[in-house]
């Protein structure tokens, strides 16, 4: 006899199931299942993953779609979707009860005290009428211990069972209700069956048995139990009964149903029969991307050509060359015969809002390939004349894992901020809160915070665990250490009797279990008509938003299209800069970035000598080691040298052939191994000097060498790696495709291109519009810090945190650099926002005194007018906590007032309302002078650094210079020979192990005078980890290494730099 | 600086989580030997005993806090002592002596003279110290240090006013501290009633030697405060919880009663030389049941439990002499654990109404058997024929389905799995039969 399970919970249940659906999937092929359903709680998050592994099977088991619903007494129910109507309701059944609000009085469910029917993200708690309004095409069980029936029956008896049985019956009728019956083996369940089962018989309903499974194999009962402390705010030893009392709800094959339900064998067969019942599969989603409203006459594709038509001329400024021509024609051919015009004209309309509500936009990624982008302004690079390869973004070959042609992928950047979430607004404004949501983005167990909850679940204590976590660097610094070695040094021993508990929950977490849903960063996903039809949507977190259940691979896979509205904080610097450059009393601009002058000599003289902190892309240790070598001279050098310092051209070595062959016109680029594919070869790669630096050389090369199409090369490409991806997303995607490809490649033209290419194929590449973007971006942004400094690093400085360098920094870069002024915080003079005095100086904003609200600085703005006469009239006039009046006062904002740092302390501490009882008690002519010394230089730097995380006088490390003795300051090191030994000291601002590098960490030190690297080797940077992590300031010692004039010091020792006078600075550490 | 932080520049550092059992000993030796300076004294926070001297000759307080630091070191503490006019002064000064420094000195001497502090001069003597001295909440520290303020001198040089004027009550209260402090009366400790002394061992011990350092130790305090409290030992419990979560209990009654350490650890010395235990030992547990040393203690079945009114005394009286966790009710404890019992102590008030459960219990009451019984099984063709136990033997009738259990995976000491299946014999009898690995064990009868 058969079976099928159809109440299979996965991870994704959240806190509830502990298993992977993959994981699911290989233990139902394991057991030998025809199918599963998967049925999660609240949602149908893990769907698509399920539905992906069953099809990555060979849909060796069928994927059921299914979900568990909170009812609002906090039972559950679970419904199967039998028809395509019935998925419709389910996902519009989960959407509206998320969304609506849910009776004050309700309270939360008794055996669940911290779900709160009240919060943003909870689960349903969905109504009886709302279960009723949405049931068409749905099935029912009557669900586990935690379903109304056995609810009703365990806490009131069997009347009350048999009135919900009813209740259930009266909504979905008796063809489309099922008795669920389960066996885990545990005490007391006869007795319910035994009532299930008359029950059943009495109202004339099919039985049915089911796992209710919580997990794919025994083992991962105990992710169950840890996840069961985790939901109840508990520990393993306090959980008691709440825990499992066995490991019985894994999958189960149908021998072992079958002895358990010997006794009911229908209630197998009815499984079988309820399966072949179910018709809907995630393949038949029925969504489609909405049509764009065009003029009457016109069709999306003439109107889309009207729109390139008119635009050219604008857009190009200079006659169309023949070239650019065939291009748009091509592209408008292709994409009306793949009928994308609509998704063409529906970004370009968004671009077109933007741009018309004052909002920077530019496309990035593949989309740059498109000459149609270009021309209609979602892009900012001519792929013609940059000699872009257009299949990369779109080629009629490629067809989507929903067997439809595969959508191009557009990606918007914007200005972070508010400006970017308008664009989001517009977007739900115009799709409606049906139509379109961000995509979702599962947060799964990581590095510390998985090992934390454990180890609350496992009852070690708090200090203990705050140790734990401290060893892990800032940042996402990468963890070398091993567990049982990082424990040990939190002071959990290698004998704590729970250490290998710990260690193999470790290991089951670590492997992505997620946690909570939030949402990506800018993913939106739309729809014809409606969206919640789809997928199930909830609010998001942030007000104003929704979010749809699946991540941007999941809806990728199942053919929904994705827009990305990306947050460039660059781009908001770029605009912000544009704007303050509006008001220079010079009025010279630029009022746009097509303003800025192309191949500024200046400019790239800069780049060539490094000067590019706080700029975009170029501006990293790695950048700055390259440029003064690789030294740009234009846009597509630029856009080389983005390419180059990156993994994959690192690790194939193409940085140095790429160098030498630039600088030595003597070398002889070598295109190939094989002499006979020269002149095949030389003009896709005559601009790299024979380097395959960018994916579209890659693909064009598959192309021409192995005839692939458009979309084989594509196919090869993903398969070896070409994108960028990471973790285990890119394993999972590379060995799909790889057997996709398998099965079509042609493997003599496939040979050849291993023979002339060899292992460098495999290495990551960016496209090389992408590289020109960004490259854009770099150039502009560079020629704005040097003739525009002042606007620049306002910007910069309100744009933070973005970039490579802390605002510390980037301040003692301009000042040391760029002559600019840095006026300190002030309550006369300073706004909200950093401000631009002049063309050579800034005047730092509030939002860097930490504590201070921006709505009190924004009222002491407002009211401030030509500025506050005296302390008191300051008092009187601003709404200031006493805590952000001493923040203000500690540095030095209060100076204004005749007062110093200290004075203005104790003023701050006396400044009570006049309202305050107390006062009243003291004599109201308390002498104005302070009793307290002047801070001393080392105190206000102390000070300025806790209180804004920078100061605007010189660097710390000028007041210990004197003690300093042999220490070599680093504008020094470029006088050192080559290999002689050198100590350097400064502050920390960065530590770098990059997984290129073999272990190879890098430390950049900043001192008075600028910025020292120094190179440390695996062994020594392991042998003085925690010197090197954990201290802000260290003294290194060790030989120069000078290649031509990129500076590193070989660590030999290495030491804390304690000295008092030096603030702990923050550092970027990451890879 | 964080604990990274410090193991980055002391490579050596041993970082050790807060075993609350050794504080509590220390707390309580401290105040035992509080005990032995003068019948005032104040547990004053954890590890700090403020005593009244004032009736004692001044001449004699050095002596008598020397030779009470000694005791203490003793037991294996380190101390610091002050003599202040003032309780908060006393405590300054005990705070003041440098641990570091005088712990060489003291044991090169065998005196603790440097580990005293005496304070004649208050002001010179406050002036000096850091702020922390005076205990500042983390906000006004934080403040002062915002103003360069560094020591208590700094503080007491601003007016007493202006702080207030700043800081209201917790200024005044601070500043008062930096001053000095007022006499003040003591909060009066009371002599402990209960007498036991606990600790989990870091490394599981296996020989006699180790055990006999800690009890010794136990006893050292234990006896101190037997004395001060006018008792003396009439019986000693000994427990030790093994590795294999077994316990070895033992309580002894004296020929004697006594407080003298030398003869109960020759008591206890004498019983473990003989005693084999099948773990190794991870936490022991000394309790000395006290007796006034003229009035030998009844026994508790000797009362009246029968007289309703004296019930709670009885429960009181009861509680001393067992321990207070050793006396209630038993009940069920909330775990799958199969009859883990924890004792509730009896309802101060009458309970409340229980409600009508919705269904009947599962099955009838379970006869236990104490211990249970272990059990063979003839097994033929896969099913369970017969049964043999010590008392229980026959043929198996009928048997339910086998019920696995298993729990508290998350400590290998702890960790249970067992399999459940009732059993039904021809000649009449259900039994709660229980398999755990390959044994097999008769745990009950059903009525």
């Amino acid at each position: 006899m058969g079976y099928v399970e159809l109440h299979a919970r996965s991870a994704f249940s959240f806190l509830r199931g502990a298993s992977l659906p993959e994981d699911l999937v290989r233990a139902a092929m394991e057991a030998q299942l025809p199918a599963v359903a998967l049925l999660d709680r609240d949602g149908l998050y893990g769907a698509p993953r399920f539905y992906d592994s069953a099809q990555e099977n060979g849909f060796a088991i069928r994927p059921r779609v299914g979900a568990e619903i909170t009812l609002e007494d906090g039972s559950v129910l679970p419904l199967l979707a039998a028809t395509r109507r019935g998925y419709q309701n389910l996902c519009q059944l989960i959407t509206e009860a998320k969304f609506t609000e849910r009776s004050p009085l309700l309270t939360a469910p008794a055996h669940e005290p911290f779900l709160d029917p009240h919060a943003r993200k909870r689960p349903c708690f969905a109504r009886w009428e709302e279960i009723e309004k949405f049931s068409e095409g749905l099935i029912a069980l009557t669900g586990d211990e935690d379903g109304p029936v056995r609810q009703a029956w365990r806490q009131q008896g069997p009347v009350a069972a048999g009135a919900v049985l009813q209740k259930l019956e009266g909504i979905f009728g008796r063809q489309h209700l099922y008795v669920e019956l389960q066996r885990q083996r545990i005490r007391g369940e006869e007795r319910e069956i035994g009532f299930l089962r008359d029950l059943a018989g009495a109202h004339h309903l099919p039985l049915l048995a089911t796992g209710g499974v919580n997990y794919a194999r025994a083992e991962q009962r105990i992710v169950a139990d840890v996840f069961t402390c985790l939901r109840l705010h508990t520990t393993l030893d306090a959980a008691g009964r709440r825990l499992a009392i066995n490991s019985q709800r894994e999958i189960k094959s149908a021998e072992t149903m079958q002895s358990l339900f010997a006794d009911l064998p229908e209630s197998l067969a009815n499984s079988v029969r309820l399966e072949e019942r179910l018709e809907f599969t995630l393949q038949n989603l029925g969504y489609s991307f909405p049509s764009f409203p065009v003029p009457s006459g016109e069709s999306m594709d003439s109107f889309l050509r009207r729109q390139v038509e008119a635009a050219l001329p604008q857009r190009i400024r200079e006659p169309v060359t023949p070239a650019l021509r065939t291009q748009i024609d091509r592209e408008l051919e292709l994409i009306s015969r793949l009928k994308f015009s609509g998704y063409f004209l529906i970004v370009w309309d968004i671009c077109r809002w933007a741009r018309e509500n004052n909002i920077l936009v530019q496309g990035r990624g593949s989309a740059a390939n498109s000459a149609v982008c270009y021309v209609l302004g979602i892009t900012a690079v001519n792929p013609v004349k940059h000699r872009l390869l257009f299949d990369r973004f779109l080629n009629d070959s490629r067809i989507g894992r929903d067997g439809k042609p595969s959508w191009p992928d557009i990606d918007l950047d914007f200005p972070s901020g508010d400006r970017r979430e308008s664009v989001i607004q517009e977007v739900y404004r115009r799709y409606g809160r049906n139509g379109a949501a961000m995509t979702a983005n599962v947060i799964s167990y990581h590095g510390r915070s998985a090992t934390r909850e454990i180890g609350k679940v496992l009852g070690f204590g708090e200090d203990a665990l705050n140790r734990f976590s401290s060893l892990y660097a800032n940042g996402d610094f990468p963890e070398t250490l091993t567990l049982r070695k990082q424990l040990r040094l939190s002071g959990i021993d290698d004998t704590h009797p729970r250490l290998r508990a710990m260690v193999t929950l470790n290991n089951c977490f670590q492997r992505g279990l997620p946690r909570h849903l939030g949402q990506h960063s800018g993913g939106m996903v739309i729809c014809q008509g409606q969206l919640d039809k789809v997928v199930p949507l909830e609010p998001a977190t942030m007000p104003g938003r929704s979010v749809c259940q699946w991540d941007k691979d999941d809806c990728e896979n199942l053919g929904i299209v994705k827009i990305d509205f990306l947050g460039l904080g660059m781009m908001a610097v770029l605009q912000e800069t544009i704007e303050l450059c509006a008001k220079r009393s010079t009025n010279d601009g630029p009022h746009s970035l097509d303003e800025i002058p192309e191949d500024d000599t200046t400019t790239y003289d800069r780049i060539c000598a490094a000067d590019t902190i706080g700029t975009f892309q170029i501006e990293s240790r790695a950048q700055m080691s390259t440029l003064p070598r690789f030294k740009p001279r234009n846009l597509y050098d630029l856009a080389m040298e983005v390419a180059l310092v990156r993994p994959g051209p690192i690790t194939g070595e193409l940085v140095h052939p790429l160098i030498e062959r630039r600088n030595d016109a003597t070398k002889i680029p070598r295109y190939f191994v094989d002499a006979s594919v020269h002149e095949e070869v030389k003009p896709i790669l005559e601009r790299t000097k024979g380097v395959i630096l960018f994916q579209e050389q890659m693909l064009e090369l598959s192309m021409v060498l192995a005839n692939y199409t458009g979309a084989q090369a594509e196919k090869a490409a993903a398969r070896d790696g070409l994108r960028e991806r990471s973790g285990q997303e890119a394993r999972r995607r590379s060995d799909r495709t790889h057997r996709c490809f398998d099965q079509s490649r042609q493997k003599q033209g496939r040979d050849r291109v291993y023979a002339v290419f060899g292992a460098n194929l495999r290495r990551l590449r960016l496209p090389e519009s992408h590289a020109i973007g960004f490259a854009m971006l770099a150039y502009f942004s560079t020629w704005l810090k040097i003739y525009r400094t002042a606007e620049f690093f306002a910007s910069l400085l309100n744009n933070q945190p973005m970039g490579f360098y802390s605002p510390a920094t980037l301040l003692q870069d301009a000042r040391r650099r760029h002559g600019l002024k840095i006026n300190p915080v002030c309550v006369n003079h300073s706004d909200w926002v950093c401000t631009v005095e002049d063309e050579r100086t800034i005047r730092i904003g509030l939002r860097y005194v930490k504590g201070v609200r921006e709505t009190a600085a924004k009222q002491m703005v407002e009211v401030r007018g030509t500025g506050f006469r005296s302390f008191e009239d300051f008092l009187r006039r601003t709404t200031f906590t006493a805590e952000e009046r001493r923040a203000l006062a500690a540095i030095g904002a209060l100076n204004c007032f005749g007062l110093h740092r200290r004075s203005a302390l104790w003023q701050v501490e006396a400044a009570w309302s006049r309202d305050e009882s107390l006062l009243l008690n003291f004599d109201e002519t308390e002498s104005r002078d302070s009793p307290l010394p002047q801070m001393t230089l080392s105190e206000r730097l102390h000070a300025d650094f806790a209180r804004t995380g920078l100061t605007t006088g010189r660097h710390p490390m000028a007041l210990l210079r004197p003690r300093l003795v042999g220490v070599c300051p680093a504008d020094q090191l470029k006088t050192v020979p080559n290999g002689a030994r050198v100590t350097i000291a400064g502050s920390v601002i960065c530590r770098q192990r990059p997984g290129t590098a073999s272990g190879v960490v890098f430390v950049s030190l900043e001192d008075e005078t600028g910025i020292a690297n120094a190179v440390l080797y695996s062994d020594f940077f392991e042998k003085h980890r925690l010197t090197i992590t954990q201290e802000s300031s260290l003294r290194i010692t060790g030989p120069v290494q000078n290649v031509s004039n990129v500076i590193h010091v070989k660590a030999e020792s290495v030491e804390p730099l304690r000295e008092d006078e030096l603030p702990a600075q923050s550092s970027h550490d990451f890879h | 600086m964080t604990a990274p932080q410090a193991v980055a520049r002391c490579a050596k550092l041993l970082i050790r989580t807060p075993q609350a059992a050794l504080e509590a000993e220390a707390r309580a030796a401290v105040l035992a030997v509080g005990f032995t300076l003068s019948p005032l004294i104040e547990d004053t926070a954890p590890g700090v005993c403020t005593a009244d001297l004032r009736g004692s000759p001044p001449e004699k307080h050095r002596l008598l806090v020397t030779a009470a630091l000694a005791q203490l070191h003793a037991l294996g503490f380190t101390a610091t002592a002050g003599i202040a006019p003032t309780p908060l002064l006393a405590l300054y000064a005990a705070r003041a002596v440098s641990v570091d420094a005088t712990r060489t000195k003291n044991e090169n001497e065998k005196r603790f003279e440097h580990s005293v502090r005496f304070v004649t001069d208050p002001s010179s003597f406050l002036a000096p110290l850091p702020l922390a001295t005076a205990d500042p909440s983390p906000r006004l520290a934080e403040v002062l240090a915002g103003w360069g303020l560094r020591t208590l001198g700094d503080v007491t040089a601003l007016s007493c006013e202006a702080f207030v004027r700043r800081f209201g009550a917790e200024g005044l209260a601070f500043w008062q501290r930096a001053a000095g402090g007022e006499l003040r009366p003591l909060h009066p400790a009371t002599l402990p009633q209960h007498f036991a002394a606990e600790m989990k061992f870091e490394h599981e011990v296996e020989s006699l030697e180790p055990l006999l350092f800690i009890l010794q130790r136990f006893l050292d305090r234990l006896s101190l405060e037997l004395q001060a409290a006018q008792f003396v030992a009439a019986e000693i419990d000994l427990t030790l919880r093994l590795e294999n979560d077994h316990h070895y209990a033992r309580r002894f009654r004296l020929p004697e009663p006594t407080a003298r350490t030398e003869i109960l650890f020759r008591a206890l010395h004498t019983h473990l030389e003989s005693v084999r235990t099948d773990a190794t030992i991870v936490a022991i547990r000394l309790e000395l049941i006290p007796t006034r040393p003229a009035v030998r203690q009844q026994g508790i079945f000797d009362s009246g439990l029968r007289d309703p009114h004296g019930f709670s005394e009885t429960l009181a009286r009861a509680a001393a002499l067992v321990g207070s966790d050793r006396i209630g009710t038993p009940q069920l404890e909330d775990t799958h654990r199969p009859d883990a019992v924890k004792l509730v102590a009896p309802p101060a008030t009458v309970a409340s109404a229980v409600t009508t459960p919705v269904h009947a219990p599962l099955a009838p009451p379970l006869h236990r058997f104490r211990p249970r019984l272990p059990a063979q099984l003839e097994i033929a063709d896969g099913r369970l024929t017969y049964l043999w136990t010590e008392t229980v033997r026959g043929e198996i009738a009928d048997r339910s389905t086998a019920y696995p259990k298993n729990g508290d995976w998350w400590e290998p000491a702890r960790a249970w799995s067992r399999e459940e299946i009732d059993v039904e014999l021809t000649h009449g009898g259900i039994y709660l039969l229980v398999r755990e690995g390959n044994r097999w064990f008769l745990e009950g009868e059903y009525d």
